[in-house]
């Protein structure tokens, strides 16, 4: 779950460079900027999920047996 | 939209799906507080989907129209996702794959447009037939599977979605059906 939001807010980096550089026309910064914004906003809401879950179940790792005696696992309906 | 056409490709057909994501991987696990967080989860999904089918009947850019059916297209396929059903499930994954495939390409016919005519306004290229025809038979492919047309892939993925809908919440998958229908009127 943290190696998800490492590389999740990694990925902004390269998307900033690549709408900022090669956009087409006069707005490109803006639409950059809107990228960032919008993608750090979403990674706080992240962040809070994370965290609630940590102080709900005490670990970060998300494994189908170490939380099956916790609140969250319910009736597991297999794929 | 100022973003170039590998931006906009990669923007949709990768990163959109960051999100759904981390729900396969770290919310569907968690059953029971998927079934309480599913009331609000349904709802915000339900008016996403209605908003952006309204907005992408009355753009005039190309790349916008694609852009918010994208919008689309992700919602019913986090709404199949959260349903909890494997029809749903499985429906979301496939609707995932499907959308990444037809997203790009409709995204590299746009920008293939734009470089050569500077321009993405859709009222331009009327008649385009005439003088692409094997470029506007490409362009109609994209957008019949972009709508989910039957015989194409993302219809596996809405119908196998709708159905996880169906057996959840009836009236939530009349909602989305009738919603979908909508949002496939602005490719017309």
């Amino acid at each position: 779950m943290i190696l998800f939001f490492i590389v999740f807010e990694l990925s902004l980096a390269p998307m900033f460079l690549l709408v900022c550089n090669d956009g087409s026309r006069s707005r490109k910064l803006r639409a950059g900027y809107y990228l960032a914004i919008y993608t750090l906003i979403s990674g706080i809401t992240l962040t809070l999920g994370i965290i609630s879950f940590f102080v709900e179940t005490g670990f970060f790792n998300i494994n189908y047996i170490t939380f099956l005696g916790t609140s969250l696992q319910g009736k597991q309906d297999t794929i | 939209m100022e973003a170039s056409t590998v931006g906009s490709v990669i923007l949709a057909a990768l990163m959109l799906k960051l999100g759904l994501y981390g729900i396969i991987r770290f919310n569907l696990p968690l059953v029971n507080s998927l079934l309480y967080f599913q009331p609000i989860a349904y709802s915000l999904g339900i008016t996403s989907i209605f908003y952006a089918s309204l907005v992408s009947i009355r753009q005039l850019d190309m790349k916008r129209i694609v852009a918010y059916s994208s919008i689309v297209h992700m919602n019913i396929a986090m709404l199949g996702l959260l349903s909890n059903t494997s029809q749903g499930k499985m429906g979301g994954v496939v609707l995932i794959l499907s959308h990444g495939l037809v997203s790009a390409l409709l995204f590299f016919l746009i920008g293939a447009l734009y470089d050569r005519a500077q321009s993405k306004l859709i009222f331009y290229y009327s008649g385009l037939t005439a003088i692409l025809p094997t470029f506007s038979t490409c362009l109609f492919l994209g957008s019949v599977a972009n709508i989910s047309f039957p015989l194409t892939f993302s219809f596996i993925g809405e119908l196998l979605a709708f159905v996880g809908l169906f057996s959840s919440n009836s009236l939530l998958g009349i909602i989305v059906i009738m919603s979908s229908i909508l949002s496939s009127i602005s490719s017309m």
